[in-house]
């Protein structure tokens, strides 16, 4: 370029560096020889000499509106809203899992199987169960059917006959926690008192033991027998004044063998005597090993009328004939036949463990 | 290019834009949404737009999406009886002084000649750079910027002597 000779097809090229001053010292001469020769051209530049035009500022107005939040901000604010949304839900679903388990009954799922198996692990504790008053009742009550309870009653006034009156005394304390639970029905007391009445006197007949003997004990017993009619009466009572409160739970049956063979049984025959009883509070009943005893025993877990919304329930430690709680939290009725045998030892029994510690 | 760069960009270029895409379009919302569109397009490539050369992308693609606009609006004025012959003038007001009477005139002269003084005059890109946004040769910038300067007098001159 610096050797092209300026003309009038190229000279406008060569005025802006020549007006800014930055053309080399031979094209401006060229170029000053060029304007010399067309004193137009000449006078064009003179006059853009003086051109200069400036900008004036001007602010964009939708600058905020461009600025881009950093990568982290951007996706922690959709974090937290993701986050705020999980909790909210999850707080939703809570409330409506508390709302159903208060308001679902407990549903019976008979396993024809495991009920088998209950019984005969009734069986055995009934064999190893000590023979008193309490026992029998707890007896009668775990029993599927009312003829057991009245086998129960019969076998145990055997033993009573065998250890003369050592451990038939009813004490208060022991009469007292399972006539409050089972002491709603006078009348089949009664008629359970008939009929072991009736096997006495059937033992009577057949025993080889001297007459004075079969007094004693005959007088033992009706003091016993009145004795429980006397604890009936006050139960009777005192349940009249629960009659409002009292709902009709649906009674199921959870088995525990042993910590290492966990099964469970629900079903509606084991607890149809319960429920015939028309005793509302029993809700369940475990048979296994019982935490502070260490003994296989029946637990009738019974709910507090007070506490039926919530899953504490209250259970007779037959041992220190003392009701005392077991705390089953989540205690949710339709998942019983779903718990493992994992979720049983995790939720259930430690948390027995726990509160009665 | 990083967010943070990319912010730098808007903070330090964007009112340029504005302006320069305000000047050639004769048209204050048409500039914002040029400007708008413009940063949209380098935000969508700023994995492969370096912030050095973010400047100059940004004007390139302003001068191309104005021009193309100026094309439609010319276009569309042709084909249309009730538009008037010149669009809305920029907010300046009438005093009858140098640079009044050079932003006014800047209206007058051709698209082209406009936006390449505006690169010059306004951004003070060199011809090479100019050369790099519009796509033409140094000398081609350099001619079209004289006849836009040419221009410019002219109309100054004619309104001179109708005063």
């Amino acid at each position: 370029m610096s050797n092209t000779p300026v003309t009038l097809v190229n000279y406008e090229s060569f005025a802006l560096d020549y007006l800014e001053g930055v053309l080399s010292p031979e094209l401006t001469a060229s170029f000053e020889a060029f304007l010399a020769e067309n004193p137009t051209i000449k006078e064009e530049i003179n006059d853009l000499l003086s051109y200069s035009l400036e900008a004036r500022p001007i602010e964009f107005p939708n600058k905020a509106t461009l600025i881009r939040k950093p990568f982290f901000t951007r996706r922690l604010s959709i974090i937290f809203g993701l986050l705020l949304i999980f909790c909210l839900s999850g707080i939703t679903l809570y409330v409506t899992d508390s709302k159903i388990e208060s308001n679902t009954s407990m549903e019976v799922q008979p396993r024809p199987t495991n009920s088998t198996i209950n019984e005969k692990n009734k069986l055995e504790i009934n064999k190893t169960a000590a023979p008193n008053t309490e026992n029998h009742v707890q007896s009668s009550i775990s029993t599927e059917k009312g003829e057991v309870a009245v086998d129960k009653i019969l076998s145990s006034t055997e033993t009573k006959t065998k250890n003369n009156d050592k451990s038939s005394k009813p004490t208060s304390a022991s009469t007292k926690s399972p006539e409050k639970r089972f002491g709603k029905n006078q009348a089949m007391v009664k008629s359970n008192l008939k009929t072991m009445n009736r096997s006495e006197r059937k033992n009577d007949s057949a025993s080889t033991k001297p007459d004075d003997d079969k007094a004693r004990n005959k007088s033992h017993d009706t003091k016993h027998v009145h004795d429980v009619l006397r604890m009936h009466e006050k139960d009777e009572k005192k349940e009249s004044k629960d009659e409002k409160m009292k709902k009709d739970h649906p009674v199921a049956q959870v088995n525990v063998p042993s910590e290492t063979d966990l099964q469970l049984v629900l079903t509606d025959e084991s607890v149809a005597p319960l429920k015939a009883q028309g005793d509302p509070k029993i809700l369940t009943q475990i048979t296994g090993k019982d935490p502070l005893s260490n003994k296989t025993v029946d637990i009738p877990i019974i709910v507090p009328v007070e506490n039926d919304d919530e899953t504490i329930v209250a259970a007779v430690d037959p041992e220190n004939k003392k009701k005392r709680k077991f705390s089953f939290k989540n205690f949710i009725p339709e998942s019983f036949a779903g718990l493992t045998k994992e979720d049983l030892k995790n939720s259930l029994i430690p948390e027995a463990l726990a509160t009665a510690k | 290019m990083k967010t943070s760069e990319y912010n730098q960009c808007v903070t330090e270029v964007s009112d340029d834009l504005y302006r320069y895409a305000y000047r050639l379009l004769n048209d204050q919302f048409g500039a914002e949404d040029a400007v708008q569109e413009v940063f949209e397009r380098i935000w969508k490539k700023r994995k492969e737009v370096r912030f050095e050369e973010a400047r100059n992308y940004l004007f390139k693609s302003t001068y191309n999406l104005c021009m193309d606009l100026i094309r439609k609006q010319k276009t569309a004025r042709k084909y249309s009886e009730t538009l008037p012959v010149e669009t809305r003038q920029p907010s300046v007001n009438h005093q009858f002084e140098l640079q009044d009477l050079l932003h006014q005139a800047l209206n007058k002269i051709s698209d082209m000649h406009r936006s390449l003084i505006l690169l010059r005059d306004y951004e003070g890109y060199s011809y090479q750079e100019i050369g790099e946004i519009t796509g033409l040769s140094e000398s081609q910038v350099k001619v079209y910027i004289f006849r836009g300067r040419k221009a410019l007098k002219s109309i100054i001159s004619k309104v001179n002597q109708y005063e």
